[in-house]
């Protein structure tokens, strides 16, 4: 792919920031710390984190999501699949299984990333969504492959991405997606060897713009990841010796016996470089902006090679860096759909219950997001491609809803700091709920929102209706195309 | 009924007590209500909004004058096309594909050494009738096997592709997008205006995303666009958002594409609501996506829509293992929704004004691979199909003989030469736009046949 160029300026790169006069550590940047690193903004993690340096703010939030507790694999991530020698019934249980776990593993992501669970989970849940967008699977027959994959993406989404890469290769719910289990010495199939090269680690061309593989390398790498299956009853990754091709390999110039890890292995040392900024750019389009500033994205990876391809340090330094927290970098980036339901019942402040969080999900799907069913293998590309006349549409009627369901306006029309006038109101939900600015023309059409008509000396914040009009400013802020933005 | 319908729209939205004059439309009502449509809501086709209405052809609306329309129908994922197309006397094929080979008994015969998958039978009539035109080994040369190059090459008729790439029937269609010259301060609390004409979404694009398209699977707010009345306001609040008003800073730009996007979908929803609301869709579709989005793209030529290009997808054709079966099935699914779809146009009369064509990001490895299944190739033949075209066999398929490194065959028939046929020969823009939308000259495949 041609380089693009990024409307992002330097600004200062992975320097850290230092709050100044004209850039402030203020609420606007305290809740772009938040909002990009989790889903919406509580009040009280704001006022926490302005305590805070900046990068203690953003130590904290790494180190909490690292630490919070994954709990132990549920009961149906373990149960293994009956025989075939099993009675239909005792088969048919399984089955049940399975529906309840591919639901339970769905809707734990959702609690995670509304930290239901733990309050520091959404930053882990947001990067195991972004690796899922670039290292998409699809649902199997079994629950157990969803749980192990996505254990996977969260251990590792502070780790290696070495390792993150080594584990997906023999993770059965990977083996089935890009048919792995028909990879083997007799028949190798190089589906899986060439999407992890083309889109998992470094694409087709490099930053230098030359090829980083040939048709020969893609072949010579299926050849190293035959051998390995899911065990018929257990459902895990297997390696097999009988179905392993054990002769010598050529992997760009270099010959020997490689299999499904020292291949990884290889991988990682001969084109470092171009891993690097590939894992680089996506953390970055994750965080920052769609288009990478080239820049920013070079330091980035240079960080990522001298820790190891160890991603902590590099998400330490780039959501507490200068370009980070540059005005040219607020606000600059659309809302993923989870983002944009999670986001939502999280700033309006209440339930985040299951119902209310499988309606989000079942919404998500109409936005263009369905877990593990990515519409691909190349993931979700994310940008401004969540953004079309379809998903639009759709997210509107989300936000109506969630809004409606949520019945929070009262309490949210009570917390600002003065209800009975209709311009505070207005100016205050806007900046609460919004991640950028409103003109001062904006705010008289919302505040006229608000009013529905009444003459503006009439709002009483204890008038009957005045939750439905504040219901209804929320709606029209949310479906402004301001909303879409964090 | 509409009457009924326009008090049930307002008195549902406005469910505070008191105030509000019914009769009166305020910006507030319209900002509240666009979108309400749910189960009209659209996509555009698989080209970012901005290519379409930043086209290079603003002085071709003329040329575009026309109520022709291409149906562009992607298998994606590589179909396979020796078993599409077989080549029945070719031993060259039926050793390299012990498992997967098609016996000639089992084909549809097109010529003396071709034949079509059985599954795709039910376009016999069509081929019968001089209505499909196959044309043999359609790629690019040294083909690239990776899944998203390969789309963009097919998208842009460029290589490489550029970042901010065109697509190409964006380029072509460029000249179509009206300006709507829309005012944000225009409070419109007057009676209903008197309305030009909506402007139709120029491409339309169903089941990429979520073909919602007329389906009722949208969130059930029972609230749609309740009477003509109701409608008129919607096209009159056109250029909802103003996106020229932009803030100098990065978020500026990303803040004006929404406004786009949001502009558009509220102008496409009314056009796309008009042309329909009378057409009953026909019976006869398979029950698949794509049998529903063909159905509901004959609903929208039916009613006249000012759209010119419409493009539909069947996914599912990467077919790395188990390959036999499932692309009987995706071949059966399109056999059969391409049958219902002209039957559906000729009982409308208005199968003359439309052609469709196939294609795919690439064919498949002429070998079969270990799995019953095949590897990323390069050329395939593709389909067209409609009374305008001439049909039969136009090029030569590929030579088996001469496979290239990875055992892929070579092209024989630029893709753009397909393009530059439907682009010319159907939607009529002259050679010298043609030219200019592929990025050069090809000589078009000639399988659009009689004019009208």
């Amino acid at each position: 792919m041609a380089a693009s160029s990024s409307p992002l300026p330097y600004a200062g790169g992975l320097v850290p920031f230092r709050p100044s006069a004209a850039q402030g550590w203020d609420d606007r940047r305290v809740a772009h710390l938040l909002r990009r690193t989790g889903f919406g903004l509580r009040p009280a993690d704001a006022d926490r984190l302005r305590a805070l340096s900046p990068s203690d703010a953003v130590a904290r939030l790494i180190d909490g999501a690292r630490t919070a507790p994954l709990p132990p694999p549920p009961a149906w991530a373990t149960t293994r699949p009956p025989d075939r020698s099993v009675p239909r019934e005792e088969r048919r249980a399984f089955i049940d299984i399975t529906r309840e776990g591919h639901r339970a593993s769905h809707q734990f992501t959702y609690e995670e990333a509304a930290g239901v669970h733990h309050p520091a989970t959404p930053l882990r849940e947001k990067l195991a969504l972004a690796w899922h967008a670039r290292i998409p699977v699809r649902q199997t027959h079994n629950a157990r492959h969803s749980y192990l994959y996505w254990d996977l993406l969260r251990r590792h989404a502070f780790g290696s991405y070495r390792e993150l890469i080594r584990e997906m290769g023999t993770t059965p719910a990977m083996l089935t997606y890009l048919d792995g289990l028909d990879n083997r010495a007799s028949a190798p199939n190089e589906n899986y060897a060439r999407e992890l090269l083309e889109l998992f680690t470094m694409g087709v061309t490099g930053p230098d713009g030359r090829p980083n593989y040939t048709q020969r390398d893609v072949a010579e790498l299926a050849r190293a990841f035959t051998g390995w299956t899911t065990g018929r009853l257990d459902g895990d990754g297997t390696f097999r010796p009988g179905r392993f091709d054990d002769r010598p390999k050529t992997l760009f110039g270099v010959t020997g016996p490689f299999d499904a890890s020292t291949a990884v292995d290889l991988l990682f040392r001969e084109r470092a470089e171009a891993i690097s900024h590939h894992v680089a750019r996506h953390l970055y389009r994750t965080f920052v902006h769609a288009e990478p500033q080239l820049q920013v994205v070079g330091e980035m990876a240079e960080r990522l090679r001298r820790d190891d391809f160890s991603m902590a340090g590099t998400l330490q330094a780039l959501l507490s860096s200068a370009h980070f927290f540059a005005e040219t970098t607020l606000g600059a980036l659309f809302k993923t759909p989870v983002d944009h339901g999670v986001g939502l019942a999280v700033d309006l402040g209440g339930d985040r219950s299951e119902r209310l969080l499988n309606f989000v999900r079942a919404r998500a799907a109409f936005a263009g997001f369905t877990r593990m069913r990515p519409p691909d293998v190349g993931g979700w590309p994310g940008g401004r491609s969540w953004i079309d006349t379809t998903r639009l549409t759709q997210r509107w009627l989300t936000s109506d809803a969630i809004i409606d369901r949520s019945r929070q306006a009262g309490p949210l029309l009570a917390a600002t700091s003065a209800p009975d006038d209709p311009t505070v109101v207005t100016r205050e939900l806007a900046a609460r709920f919004l991640s950028v600015p409103l003109s001062d023309a904006a705010l008289t059409e919302a505040e006229s929102v608000l009013l529905g008509g009444i003459p503006r000396y009439e709002w009483r914040a204890d008038a009957d209706g005045a939750a439905v009009r504040v219901a209804d400013l929320l709606k029209y802020l949310c479906r402004l195309p301001e909303y879409q933005l964090v | 009924m509409a009457s009924h319908d326009a008090h049930r729209a307002i008195s549902l939205d406005d469910g505070s007590a008191h105030d509000h004059d019914h009769d009166t439309w305020t910006r507030r009502d319209f900002l509240l209500r666009a979108g309400f449509g749910g189960a009209a809501t659209l996509a555009l086709a698989g080209l970012p909004v901005q290519a379409m209405c930043g086209g290079r052809l603003l002085d071709q609306v003329a040329a575009l004058e026309t109520d022709r329309v291409l149906v562009l129908l992607q298998l994606k994922g590589g179909n396979d096309g020796l078993n599409t197309v077989v080549p029945v006397r070719n031993d060259l094929y039926y050793r390299a594909r012990p498992r997967l080979a098609i016996p000639r008994a089992d084909t549809v015969a097109l010529d003396d050494m071709h034949g079509l998958n059985p599954a795709l039978r039910p376009l016999e009539r069509l081929w019968g009738d001089g209505r499909m035109a196959v044309v043999h080994g359609t790629g690019y040369a040294d083909s690239s096997l990776s899944h998203f190059e390969s789309l963009d090459i097919w998208a842009t008729a460029r290589r490489p592709v550029a970042a901010d790439a065109t697509g190409w029937a964006a380029a072509a269609l460029g000249g179509v997008e009206v300006d709507v010259d829309a005012d944000p301060d225009d409070d419109t609390d007057v009676a209903p205006p008197t309305l030009a004409a909506p402007t139709a979404p120029p491409a339309i694009q169903i089941g990429a995303h979520h073909p919602l398209l007329f389906s009722d699977r949208g969130f059930d707010l029972g609230l749609t666009i309740g009477s003509t009345t109701a409608l008129e306001r919607i096209l009159a609040g056109a250029g909802l958002y103003d996106p020229s008003d932009r803030p100098p800073l990065p978020y500026g730009d990303e803040l004006a594409y929404a406004r786009e996007v949001a502009n558009a979908a509220n102008r496409y929803i009314g056009a796309v609501r008009t042309a329909t609301e009378r057409i009953r869709p026909a019976g006869g579709y398979p029950e698949t996506p794509l049998g529903e989005h063909l159905s509901a793209v004959a609903r929208m030529i039916r009613g006249r829509l000012d759209t010119r290009i419409y493009l539909v997808t069947l996914d599912g054709f990467d077919t790395h293992r188990r390959q036999a079966e499932r692309h009987t099935e995706l071949l059966d699914d399109l056999a059969t929704a391409v049958h219902a779809f002209y039957a559906d146009l000729d009982a409308s009369g208005d199968s003359v004004r439309t052609l469709t064509m196939t294609f795919s990001e690439f064919g498949r490895r002429v070998a079969e691979n270990g799995s019953a299944g095949t590897d990323h190739g390069t050329a395939a033949p593709l389909f067209a199909f409609g009374p305008a075209v001439a049909g039969g066999l136009y090029g030569t398929a590929p030579d088996l003989s001469r496979l290239d490194a990875s055992g892929n065959v070579a092209p024989t028939t630029d893709f753009r030469q397909t393009y530059a046929a439907v682009l010319g020969g159907w939607l009529g823009l002259p050679p010298a736009e043609v030219t200019a939308v592929l990025g050069g000259t090809y000589a078009a495949i000639p399988f659009v046949g009689a004019r009208r």
